[in-house]
């Protein structure tokens, strides 16, 4: 398209939402209330997400050897759930029964005696670190095929439960995002309808002398675009402004900062701006379809 | 340059508008189409410009069988036949001269291109000294003028006039005829769908009869009631 076509354009999609008036700020605002909604909602999931990504990060998975089973072949079973499951091991460490021991007793406070040390309860055990934390369940069952294995724990429970509660979070947001966005772009392609109501003679002409479709298209998706990223524009600055605030707020209760700010680590510029860029494209997209739509109708009846 | 072989044509409603048409208009000539109201002389000009698609045969355009054209074909086949109508069709808000460059502005010509072709189109049809007045300042001659320069600013082959005089009076029809006619001169293929009798009858012309969707008659140097 050259650069005439697209000064055409742009000076057409002014003049028609300049007309529009009402129904464009109409169109503006319910597009910004559904894209705060969304913009919410992903804030929420997006801190979801980080947190279980932490969670799961710290997760290593515990081999505790049979009791008498030596250090050595610890370090066997170790070696050989390596090579087993190439890649998904990182690192590992063996840990002594004493160690385990003074870590008891130092977790205790209390010193551990030289009765203790010589009837040491405790099993050699290894701890691992997974390349990929989400991959512990397969580590957990190589691990326990070994006759040398008592037990094997992970840090499973919570880390299940941040992952249902994720893919309910993903379920809901496609609900969320078919509604909302289903509403925003039906408000929009009202507006262009009314535009093309309003133009109907001009796109009459334009189809009549040989105009392509796409560049009859071409001011209403600029139209609609428009009332989609403004929406963005607006909901998601009043999305950001509260957010911030909610932050601000909780980190002033000290006794509850850490718990609190590991809820909600999602807040630095760059986290923020690409939450409120990602509206942006959502709105240009609800308004590109939703000018589609209604273009399409027009032309196609 | 136009070829109906063996054309019907019904509309989704069950109305047969044409039927059986063979005709063919060779490059350069004028054809009025005449007949009753009702007959069907829209609905062949429509198949010729693919407002319509016919039922059944084949409507040859300079070669192309225009009823198989795809969507994305349809453009280029308006940019090689001009349209007018009995109402004008002008832009109210726009100038004579901006109502004629937005036929060119809106097919992506350049503004170069359009500042040399938008004054010829209304040199040709005499309405250089209007350019700037807007379409409710013109009389209804001016205004349908001013269509035609349009629909021939991108010099198409072809123009298709849907009664084109059915709002004047007969001296300005006149004068728009013999515009026409100017117009064919130059080598455009023309035809006239027309209830003008006298308009018919003096410009002695070919004339092709409707009557109830089929060709009753077919003459050269033909008069309204053949
Ligand atoms: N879009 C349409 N849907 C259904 N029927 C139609 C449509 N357009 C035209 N017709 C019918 O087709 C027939 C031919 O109409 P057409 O407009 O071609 O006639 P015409 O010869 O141009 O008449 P006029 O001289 O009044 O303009 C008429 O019976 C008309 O009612
Ligand atoms: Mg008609």
């Amino acid at each position: 398209m050259s650069l005439r076509s697209i000064e055409f354009h742009f000076v057409e999609a002014m003049t028609n939402i300049r007309r529009n008036g009402l129904m464009s700020i109409s169109a503006v605002t319910n597009s910004a209330a559904c894209l705060f909604v969304l913009g919410a909602f992903m804030v929420g999931w997006w801190n979801l997400a980080r947190m279980h990504q932490r969670v799961a990060s710290e997760t290593r998975v515990l081999v505790f050897m049979r009791r008498g089973v030596p250090v050595e072949e610890a370090e066997a079973t170790a070696q050989s759930l390596t090579e087993r499951l190439p890649g998904v091991i990182r690192s590992y460490k063996i840990v002594t029964p004493e160690e385990s021991l003074s870590r008891v007793c130092q977790s205790l406070g209390i010193q551990p005696d030289e009765g203790l040390r010589k009837r040491n309860p405790l099993p050699a055990s290894i701890e691992i670190e997974l390349v990929r934390p989400q991959e512990y369940a397969m580590v957990v069952t190589a691990a326990s095929d070994s006759q040398r294995v008592d037990e094997v724990k992970a840090g499973q429970k919570v880390l299940e439960n941040l992952m249902a509660l994720k893919r309910l979070g993903i379920a809901v947001g496609a609900a969320l995002v078919f509604l909302l966005g289903a509403a925003a772009l039906l408000t929009i392609s009202n507006t262009i309808r009314l535009t093309i109501y309003a133009r109907r003679r001009e796109i009459d002409i334009m189809q009549l002398v040989g105009a392509t479709q796409s560049f009859i298209r071409a001011p209403f998706t600029l139209e609609g675009m428009f009332h989609g990223v403004a929406g963005a524009a607006v909901g998601g600055a009043i999305l950001i402004a509260s957010y911030v605030n909610l932050r601000l707020w909780v980190t002033s209760d000290q006794s509850l900062l850490p718990f609190l700010e590991g809820l909600l680590s999602v807040g630095t510029v760059s986290d923020l701006a690409l939450c409120w860029g990602v509206l942006m494209v959502a709105g240009a997209a609800f308004g590109a379809v939703g000018s589609w739509l209604s273009v399409t109708r027009y032309l196609h009846a | 340059m136009i070829r109906f072989v063996d054309v019907s044509l019904a509309y989704p409603n069950g109305t047969v508008a044409l039927r059986n048409i063979d005709l063919a208009i060779e490059k350069g000539e004028f054809v009025f189409l005449v007949g009753p109201s009702g007959m069907g002389k829209s609905s062949l000009l429509k198949l010729v410009y693919r407002e319509e698609r016919p039922s059944r045969g084949q409507v040859l355009v300079a070669g192309r069988d225009v009823s198989r054209l795809s969507r994305k074909q349809v453009p280029a086949l308006r940019r090689s036949v001009g349209v007018i109508f009995q109402d004008f069709r002008l832009l109210p808000q726009r100038t004579v001269s901006e109502n004629v460059g937005f036929a060119l502005d809106v097919i992506g010509c350049p503004k170069r291109e359009k500042h040399r072709r938008v004054p010829r189109a209304l040199d040709l049809v005499g309405l250089s000294h209007k350019a700037d007045a807007y379409p409710d300042e013109l009389s209804g001659g001016e205004q349908q003028r001013v269509s035609i320069a349009r629909a021939l600013v991108n010099n198409p082959p072809i123009l298709l006039a849907d009664e084109p005089t059915g709002n004047l009076d007969p001296e300005t029809s006149w004068t728009i005829m013999q515009l026409l006619a100017k117009i064919n001169v130059k080598g455009t293929t023309v035809v006239v769908a027309t209830h003008d009798r006298d308009v018919v009858d003096r410009m002695s012309r070919r004339v092709v009869t409707l009557d109830q969707g089929s060709i009753k008659d077919d003459r050269e140097r033909g008069a309204y009631d053949a």
